[in-house]
């Protein structure tokens, strides 16, 4: 059983079409962006998905980051992804517990190393990957290539997700698969990145 | 003029021992001869081995392992046979250029339109890339698409069973 920890659907169609195509790959559990989740959670929950709810705060400079933490209203089935190219912001959303899911991107890929993975495992953080940005432009693949690499090297929790908005946009198991065994040989981790989070007081942790 | 006795003798002797000696020599020409017809068949041999190794080698070299991987396409129409090679050629040659296409020895074995699932028989050690060149593929002529692949095969009589099995 997969889970696809953050997709953003349009409109309740497309929202219809990307649950039909996400069990037939075997997902049950999605993650629905803040300003889709009313309109599209109770068509997930309808055909069986377990439906929790991402926040997305986007930062360029450690104070706002603070306060947009500070201003989040979390519960036991809330996630929280944090997103940034500075290097400042990416190692605060790592050590700040609030966060659930620190997405790296280019240019913050060198700071994933063996300093990152001790801060994470002590705040219960997971590294983001998100295909979207595949699709949005290949050449993405170098610094994504590198970034697997540095997780399986220092052994830091990840987690995979689509970040898609149709249902065009959304990836199969088996994609992620092919992807992980070309960069890294070892295919069967795509789907640890998949894996469900674990539920309770605490969602994530 | 009589020869004496002891020098008749030791005349015997010498030319007994003479031919002891020139039998002994021809009896090691003999086994020098055996010997080195015996090298010449074993070099013979080895260099045959090594010609049929390189043979087997080239041959190995120009007839790659195939393998079949068995697609649907979710679409929002049906898809022509002419539409899905092109599909799958442009996005491998996009993502690894004219010699990853060549390499590839991407062909399209069938497709169905009716149901928009088929086989593309690719080389077995450009498999997973095919994989990671079709899920790039998300929108074709303005249309938007998914390729997911359902099965890899290393024959085509499995790969068209399993098609018969989902249609």
């Amino acid at each position: 059983m997969f889970c696809d920890l953050y997709i953003e659907p349009r409109s309740p169609r497309e929202a219809s079409l990307m649950a039909e195509i996400l069990r037939r790959s075997g997902f049950r559990c999605v993650g629905l962006a803040d300003n889709s989740y009313s309109m599209a959670a109770d068509i997930f929950v309808q055909r069986g998905f377990k439906v929790l709810r991402t926040i997305i705060i986007e930062a360029s400079d450690e104070r706002d980051a603070r306060s947009r933490v500070k201003h989040v209203t979390k519960d036991a089935e809330t996630i929280v992804v944090g997103r940034t190219s500075d290097a400042s912001v990416f190692r605060f959303f790592s050590r700040d517990g609030r966060v659930d899911i620190v997405e790296a991107s280019r240019r913050t890929v060198n700071l994933v190393d063996r300093n990152e993975a001790v801060i994470l495992r002590k705040s219960g953080s997971l590294i983001g990957l998100r295909m979207w940005l595949l699709l949005k432009n290949p050449r993405n693949m170098a610094w994504m290539r590198a970034l697997t690499t540095r997780i399986f090297r220092y052994d830091i929790p990840f987690v995979i997700y689509s970040s898609a908005k149709e249902w065009s946009q959304l990836w199969h198991p088996r994609h992620l698969y092919s992807l992980f065994q070309t960069w890294t040989g070892y295919g069967r981790y795509a789907y640890l990145g998949l894996a469900m989070p674990t539920y309770g007081e605490n969602a994530f942790k | 003029m009589e020869y004496p006795q002891a020098t008749v003798a030791a005349l015997l002797l010498i030319i007994t021992i003479l031919l002891g000696i020139a039998a002994y020599l021809l009896h090691k020409v003999r086994v020098l001869e055996r010997g080195l017809r015996e090298t010449r068949v074993l070099l013979n041999n080895i260099v045959q081995a090594a010609v049929h190794a390189k043979v087997l080698a080239k041959k190995a070299q120009g007839r790659p392992r195939k393998r079949y991987i068995v697609y649907k396409i979710i679409s929002e129409k049906a898809l022509r046979y002419s539409d899905v090679e092109k599909m799958f050629r442009t996005a491998i040659r996009n993502l690894y250029g004219e010699t990853g296409l060549a390499e590839s020895r991407v062909y399209l074995a069938f497709h169905e339109p009716s149901s928009n699932t088929g086989v593309v028989r690719i080389s077995a050690d450009w498999k997973d890339r095919a994989i990671i060149a079709f899920s790039l593929i998300r929108q074709w002529e303005g249309r938007k698409l998914l390729v997911i692949p359902i099965r890899t095969t290393g024959s085509i009589k499995r790969a068209r069973e399993l098609i018969r099995s989902l249609n």
